[in-house]
């Protein structure tokens, strides 16, 4: 997990310009930040002080890029990527190794999840889903390899590193997706709708999946290099 | 300056409460209260922790990143456990008063006394046992008294509560009229122990016995009157029984071995178990464990939350689980209904009508005897495999909607290819009708080879010699 | 001020607080806890909708004004 890159505890507030508008407060300090003081990294805003090192966008030049910003400096964990792997193996407790207890939690509700629907009889989905479960746990396996060795160098992991990295185009296709799952699956217990017709329609998945993916490509290539 | 979360100091205090309390008052059940209230409790923390995270921004603090940490979810996901499962078991039970971790009893101490008490028990006809709580054995014998041994285990704080509670609760026998009554006096305890009791009775032979309790098994053997058993949790074992009618809302077996007359069982548990039961048997139950049915010598009529089946006879055994059913050696006609749940059937060796209904599982069949009934199985979803005595005579239909087919059973049946499935078929003769069909799996006609023994029933064993006349015995002495 | 901290802040209680009151719900004969849990699932997917917005607004020269 991202560590709090702050000390908010010792550092005083400065003082606000008079006459400027406060455009929001220094994530590490808390102060109010106007147009002059205002300092952007990563999306976030920070007073002069606790920016961390960035390029600032030039305004004068989009096009050029920024260096990257600096690894923040954490320590190597100890991780052992052999072990990650073969307790990646079991449901849950790859995750639970890097200490990414969400992402646990996760696994284990999907593997459940993939047990039950391979049980259920949807036609010949059922072959699908039988295969999807032992993919599912080399999955597990290898994901749990690769945040332990990303641990053992030092570099950041957050909680569901590498879950889908959708929504490129900076629509928040993951909660969607999450939000509309939750209804369906609402629905269906309350028995206003039954997962076992839909499941019928599966390839529409694939085909708006497909869909999804062109609208994202056509739209990068129309607006330019970003 | 941050304050770390109240959470963890309220919950621990709340817990030493919740044990302070059941130690002064046993009475006061502690568990049930907290078996139907704990969801309030990760509603009062996560209300808490909100106030707490609102607080904290409005003044400026740092927020926390989650609100709620990975050690926390783990803890509230095992609250979730165990909080769902006792108030499953206290739905369905009388809570217990008292906790015991493996075995040893966490909260006040348990006194034993011993209980005896006998009377007189000639011209009774009923012997009524009212135990609230704890285990009773009762046992017919020759004689005319009845015996009560036994001993009253009371939790109470201390020694003296524990004998004045003890006092007041006397074990008694009373007698109205023919019945004979014979009570623990529990419930009329009103003070703040918790009594539970445990009785030997012995009986005299030609009685009913009725028993009503909360929570306790009760054994009953060699009595040739009815039986009758209600309670809210107990596991039943009968033997050497006139009838028996029992009754349980939760047990963990039940048993009825050796009855004379008809077995009526109704109720929740997990196993039952009868055998040897010589009338009709009545099942309504709800059951999680296995079924065992065996030389039930007229009709069982069963029926559970999903299933139902009827038998003439069982001179095998029939078995069920929550997976399958398992038929050796019985006589229709037969009707067994499975719905929605899965569950594979296997029978053989049957005679008589049978009709078997099934949403999904397997169905194998192999009649064992001659001649045969007409058959008619279907299941949804499922294999249907069918073992065909070769000299039998009978009209067979098997037919798949989608699935494989294999007759190798041969001529005279015939196979084809029908929608997506099959169709088996043919008349071996002029015979009954066996049909049988899957929406969705493959069927297989065998063939079976058995001697033609005929069904009728085995000749009368020969009368056995006159024996010489003996010289009178002594007459014999009572125990 | 940054609206997605206080969000993903709050994220974890009112979820516990939802998982509380389904089971309330459950315990008093209402729909069974099995059968509502979805809600979980909604609610999570409504805070990670709303962080990003949040997130959004703060972004850039112009935005975020509150």
């Amino acid at each position: 997990m991202t560590p709090d890159i702050t000390n908010s505890e010792n550092t005083p507030p400065a003082a606000v310009p008079a006459n400027q508008p406060v455009l929001g407060y220094c994530r590490g300090c808390g102060t109010p930040l106007t147009a002059s003081t205002v300092r952007y990294a990563m999306g976030t805003m920070y007073c002069a002080e606790h920016a961390p090192v960035v390029g600032a966008p030039n305004p004068d030049n989009p096009y050029a890029s920024t260096p990257p910003p600096p690894m923040p400096n954490i320590a190597r964990q100890e991780a052992s990527p052999g072990l990650a792997f073969i307790l990646g193996l079991i449901p849950g407790v790859g995750a639970i190794y890097n200490a990414q207890y969400g992402k646990g939690l996760l696994h284990v509700i999907l593997f459940g999840l993939l047990v039950a629907i391979a049980d259920m009889e949807t036609g010949p989905v059922d072959k699908l889903f039988g295969f999807l479960i032992p993919a599912f746990i080399f999955y597990m396996a290898f994901e749990a390899m690769h945040t332990a060795k990303r641990r053992l160098e030092g570099l950041p992991v957050d909680e569901f590193s590498s879950i889908v990295a959708l929504g490129g185009s900076g629509f928040p296709v993951g909660p969607v997706l999450l939000i509309a799952a939750g209804v369906l699956f609402l629905l269906a217990n309350l028995d206003l709708i039954s997962i076992r017709a839909m499941l019928r329609w599966w390839p529409v998945g694939l085909i708006a999946l497909g869909g999804y993916m062109l609208y994202v490509r056509t739209l990068g290539t129309s607006r330019g290099e970003q | 300056m941050k304050r770390a979360s109240l959470i963890a100091p309220l919950i621990l205090i709340l817990i030493g409460v919740l044990f302070l309390v059941n130690n002064i008052r046993p009475d006061l059940s502690v568990w049930r209260i907290v078996a139907t209230y704990w969801p309030w409790v990760l509603v009062g923390w996560g209300a808490l922790r909100i106030v707490e995270i609102l607080y904290s921004w409005q003044a400026g603090h740092l927020l926390p990143k989650t609100g709620v940490n990975g050690g926390e979810w783990a803890f509230i996901i095992l609250i979730c456990f165990f909080g769902a499962g006792a108030s499953a078991a206290g739905r369905v039970t009388n809570w217990p008063g008292n906790l015991r971790v493996l075995g040893w009893d966490m909260m006040g101490d348990t006194y034993d006394f011993p209980l005896h008490a006998e009377q007189s028990a000639d011209g009774v006809k009923k012997i009524v046992l009212e135990n609230l709580r704890g285990n009773a054995r009762l046992v017919g014998g020759d004689g005319t008294m009845v015996k009560v041994d036994g001993r009253s285990m009371i939790r109470a704080i201390d020694r003296q509560s524990a004998e004045r509670a003890n006092q007041q609760a006397r074990l008694a026998i009373s007698r109205q009229g023919d019945i004979l009554y014979i009570r623990t006096s529990q419930e009329r305890w009103s003070g703040r122990e918790r009594l539970t009791a445990e009785l030997d009775i012995a009986v005299p032979r030609n009685v009913a016995i009725e028993c009503k309790g909360r929570n306790g098994d009760f054994d009953v053997t060699g009595v040739t009157g009815a039986v009758e058993i209600d309670s809210d949790n107990a596991g039943v074992r009968l033997n050497d029984v006139g009838s028996a009618r029992i009754e349980v809302r939760r047990s963990d077996v039940v048993r009825a071995s050796n009855v004379k007359g008809t077995v009526e069982v109704k109720g929740r548990g997990e196993d039952l178990d009868l055998e040897n039961i010589a009338g009709q048997v009545t099942v309504d139950f709800r059951y999680t464990g296995d079924l065992r049915f065996r030389q039930l010598a007229k009709p069982l009529r069963f029926r559970s939350d999903s299933s139902e089946f009827s038998m003439e006879r069982i001179n095998g055994e029939v078995r069920m689980s929550r997976g399958e059913i398992d038929g050796d050696d019985f006589t229709g006609p037969a009707k067994i209904v499975v719905r929605s749940q899965s569950r594979d059937i296997k029978l053989n060796n049957f005679t008589q009508a049978l009709e078997i209904e099934l949403d999904r599982g397997d169905i194998e069949l192999a009649p064992g005897r001659l001649p045969l009934s007409a058959i008619d199985a279907r299941t949804r979803s499922g294999a249907v495999t069918v073992s065909m005595p070769s000299k039998a005579a009978f009209q067979l239909s098997a037919t798949t909607k989608r699935g494989e087919y294999e007759n190798e059973f041969g001529a005279p049946l015939t196979s084809d290819l029908q929608d997506r499935g099959g169709v088996i078929k043919g008349t071996t003769g002029a015979g009954p009708k066996v049909n049988v069909s899957t929406e969705r799996g493959s069927i297989t006609i065998r063939r079976s080879e058995i001697a033609t023994a005929s069904t009728a029933a085995p000749p009368a064993p020969p009368e056995p010699p006159a024996s010489p006349k003996l010289p009178a015995l002594p007459k014999a002495v009572d125990q | 001020m940054n609206h997605a901290n206080l969000l993903t802040a709050l994220r974890g209680p009112v979820l516990l607080l939802v998982l509380g009151l389904l089971f309330v719900v459950d315990q008093s004969g209402g729909v069974q806890f099995i059968n509502t849990w979805p809600a979980l699932i909604i609610i999570y997917g409504v805070f990670r909708l709303l962080e990003s917005l949040a997130v959004k607004n703060s972004i850039g020269p112009t935005g975020g004004a509150q």
